[in-house]
C-alpha cells in the first residue's frame, strides 16, 4: 500500500497499540514485523524511493502514520530506519511514546561503512560474512538503501547532536560486531539520551536481524512491551516447584 | 624470559588421596588445611623473593591437589604478601561461571594489586563440567561468549544489556574499572583452534599447558600467523607455557626420584575410570555413547584425566635446556611452573624453589 500524503509504501498488520516500523537494511525481512504484529498494530514502512534529507524522510513517515490514524505510537527503526526514527522522535516528540533504535549509524560512524553492492553490504554488515550460507541482500534494495544512506548524511535535523532532547523511553541496540560504528557509539547514546537503555547482541554484526534474529526480536519486543522495566527479570527460574 | 610460580596450594597430605575425583571432603582436616594454605602462601613469597615475576593461580574444583576453586580469593590473599609480582589468574573456568561476576572479580583484583593483574580465560578439564552442572556440549560456546562479554564489561563506560546465546543480562555496569587501561593483560589458555583464533583476532595473549614442545610449537605457530593476519605481533609476555617440574641438584637425582614415582604408580596423576569421562568427552564432541555401561556416583568418585606426566625433570642444566626449547621453538616468554608434585613436602618444595632461583632463573632471564 502507498500513502497518498507521503508516497511511502507500507504494510499494515496486527492489532493493538500502534507501532511504526522502519526496518531499513539491505535485507528484506518480515521477522520483526511478524513478531510485533502478534501483539501490536504494526505499520511497516518501506524505505523511500525518492529521498531528501533526514527531515524530509521523518516528515514523510509522520504523515503516513497520521494518515493511518495513528496519533501516538512506538517507533522501531533498524539501521537507516533507526536514523530516520531518531529524527522522527525529535520532530514529533508528542507522537513518539517509545523509541527503539537498532543499529543506528548517525552517532560515531566508523570509516568501514562504504557499501554499494550486495557483497559489500554483506562484508561490512554481517558478523560472519565468510559464511556462504547466510543470504545476501538483493541488488535493487541494496542500491536503494545505499543511495538513501548517502542522502541521509545531509542530516536535515542534525539529529545526532540533539540526543539530549529525546524525552521518550529509548532502547538502542547494537550487534557486538557492528563495523559501521565505532566501539564508543553505544556509550555515547547511553550517556547523552536521558532515558536510554543500551543493549548489545552477541555474535551479531550491523545486520542483527540476519545474524541473530531471535535475539533481536526478543529484546525489541520485551522493550516495546515493558519499556524501562524490561531490565527486571520476569521469567520463572524454579526447577522443581 | 620470565618465570611464574603456580600457587597450587595443595593439601599437605595429598599423597594419601585416592586416585579419583572429586576428593571427598572427609579427607580435609581443618587444622592441616589452614597450615597447607599458609605453606602455599609462603612458597609464593619465597618464589617472588628469588625472582619469579608472576605468581599464578588456577581454578580447579573439588580436590586438594590444586586447592583454589576460587582463584580470585586466593590471589587477593597472596597479593597482600607478595607486593611486586604480577598476580596471574590462569585461569578462570569461563563455562562454569557467571561472566559478569568474573569481570567484577578481575577488576577488583586489579585495583587491590594496583595494576598487577594478568587475566586468564580457560575452558577447563572435562571433569569440571560437572562442578556447576554445565552441559559439556555447551562449554565451547559458553567460553567464547564469556570472553566477549567479560572484555565488553571491563571496557564499556556506560551500563548496558547483553543478549547472548548462553547469557542474558539487562544491566551490566562493572565497578570498579580496572587500573590497567584499556585492559589488564589477558591470556586465553587453550589448545583449540577457535579459541586460539579468538585470542589472535582480539589481540590477547595465549597460554598452553602440559604438552610436548612439538605440539606447543604447532599451536603457537597458528597463533603467530593469525596475529600477523590481524596486524599485530604479541609481546614475549603474551605467550605463556605451563608445565610441571621436578628439579634436583643433579640429573641423576632428579631422574631417580622420577622413576621412583613411576614405580609407585604416582606419576600418573589421577587415574581414569573411563565410563564417566567418556560420557563427558562424548557430550563435548557430540558423539553417541552407550549409557548402558556407565556407572557413577560411587564413594570413590569419578576418575578423570590421563597422566600429564612431568614437563621438566632434571638438574639445573637439563631443566634450563628443556625450558629454553619452549622459548626458542614455541615463542614462550613466560614459563609457569607447577612445583607441588604429590609426594613432595612443603620443605622439599621450598628447597626446590631455592635451587631454581639460584641455578635456573638467572639463566632463563637471559633468553
Amino acid at each position: 500500500m502507498a500513502s497518498e500524503n507521503s508516497g511511502l509504501r507500507y504494510t499494515e498488520s496486527g492489532s493493538g497499540e500502534p507501532v511504526v516500523l522502519l526496518d531499513w537494511t539491505p535485507w528484506e525481512s518480515r521477522a520483526l514485523a511478524d513478531s510485533l504484529s502478534s501483539s501490536y498494530r504494526v505499520l511497516s514502512l518501506e524505505p523511500p524511493a525518492q529521498t531528501g534529507d533526514t527531515y524530509y524522510v521523518a516528515e514523510s513517515v509522520a504523515k503516513t502514520a497520521e494518515a493511518a490514524g495513528m496519533d501516538a505510537y512506538a517507533v522501531v527503526g533498524v539501521s537507516l530506519g533507526a536514523d530516520a526514527a531518531l529524527s522522527l522522535a525529535l520532530l514529533r516528540p508528542q507522537s513518539v511514546s517509545t523509541l527503539v533504535l537498532v543499529s543506528p549509524t548517525c552517532v560515531a560512524p566508523s570509516s568501514a561503512g562504504q557499501w554499494h553492492t550486495p557483497e559489500q553490504a554483506a562484508n561490512v554488515m554481517l558478523a560472519h560474512p565468510e559464511n556462504s550460507e547466510v543470504p545476501r541482500p538483493g541488488p535493487e534494495r541494496t542500491a536503494l538503501l545505499s543511495s538513501l544512506a548517502g542522502q541521509l548524511r545531509a542530516d536535515g535535523l542534525d539529529a545526532s547532536r540533539r540526543l539530549a532532547e529525546l524525552g521518550c523511553a529509548t532502547l538502542v541496540v547494537f550487534g557486538q560486531e557492528d563495523r559501521l560504528v565505532s566501539r564508543e557509539a553505544g556509550g555515547i547514546w547511553k550517556a547523552e539520551v536521558p532515558n536510554c537503555s543500551l543493549s548489545y547482541v552477541y555474535d551479531a554484526g550491523h545486520a542483527i536481524a540476519v545474524d541473530r534474529p531471535d535475539a533481536l526480536t526478543n529484546v525489541v519486543l520485551d522493550f516495546v512491551e515493558r519499556r524501562e522495566t524490561f531490565i527486571v527479570e520476569n521469567r520463572p527460574s524454579v526447577i522443581n516447584p | 624470559m620470565k618465570a611464574s610460580y603456580l600457587g597450587a596450594m595443595g593439601y599437605a597430605t595429598r599423597r594419601d588421596f585416592p586416585p579419583t575425583w572429586p576428593t571427598p571432603p572427609a579427607y580435609n582436616e581443618p587444622e592441616l588445611s589452614v597450615q597447607s594454605y599458609q605453606d602455599g602462601i609462603e612458597e609464593c613469597e619465597f618464589a617472588e623473593e628469588l625472582g619469579f615475576e608472576w605468581i599464578s593461580f588456577s581454578e580447579h574444583h573439588y580436590s586438594g591437589r590444586i586447592s583454589t576453586g576460587t582463584p580470585s580469593v586466593m590471589a587477593a590473599a597472596v597479593a597482600e604478601r607478595c607486593k611486586k609480582a604480577q598476580m596471574a589468574i590462569l585461569g578462570h573456568l569461563l563455562p562454569l561461571n557467571n561472566p559478569v561476576r568474573i569481570a567484577e572479580e578481575l577488576a577488583l583484583l586489579d585495583n587491590l594489586t594496583n595494576g598487577r593483574l594478568v587475566m586468564g580465560f580457560l575452558r577447563g578439564t572435562p571433569n569440571e563440567d560437572q562442578v556447576y552442572n554445565v552441559n559439556p556440549a555447551e562449554g565451547r560456546g559458553r567460553m567464547l561468549e564469556s570472553m566477549d562479554l567479560i572484555l565488553r564489561a571491563l571496557t564499556e563506560p556506560q551500563p548496558f544489556a547483553w543478549e547472548g546465546r548462553y547469557y542474558q543480562y539487562r544491566t551490566v555496569s562493572v565497578w570498579p574499572r580496572p587500573v590497567q587501561q584499556p585492559l589488564p593483560p589477558a591470556i586465553v589458555a587453550t589448545r583449540s583452534d577457535d579459541a586460539v583464533h579468538f585470542a589472535a583476532t582480539h589481540r590477547l595473549g595465549l597460554g598452553v599447558s602440559f604438552l610436548p614442545v612439538e605440539d606447543v610449537a604447532t599451536i603457537t605457530g597458528k597463533y603467530f600467523n593469525w596475529c600477523e593476519e590481524a596486524g599485530w605481533k604479541p609481546e614475549p609476555d603474551e605467550v605463556v607455557f605451563r608445565g610441571s617440574i621436578y628439579l634436583a641438584e643433579t640429573d641423576e637425582k632428579a631422574w631417580e626420584w622420577f622413576h621412583q614415582q613411576e614405580d609407585q604408580g604416582r606419576a600418573r596423576g589421577m587415574a581414569m575410570r573411563s565410563s564417566v569421562a567418556q560420557v563427558i568427552q562424548a557430550q563435548r564432541t557430540g558423539q553417541d555413547i552407550d549409557y548402558g555401561h556407565v556407572f557413577a556416583g560411587s564413594a570413590s568418585g569419578d576418575i578423570v584425566g590421563g597422566s600429564p606426566g612431568l614437563t621438566f625433570v632434571g638438574g639445573p642444566d637439563q631443566v634450563t635446556e628443556q625450558i629454553k626449547a619452549y622459548h626458542d621453538r614455541c615463542g614462550a616468554g613466560v614459563i609457569d611452573l607447577f612445583f607441588q608434585q604429590p609426594t613432595l613436602t612443603h620443605r622439599d618444595i621450598m628447597n626446590e624453589i631455592e635451587l631454581f632461583g639460584r641455578e635456573v632463573l638467572p639463566r632463563i632471564k637471559e633468553f
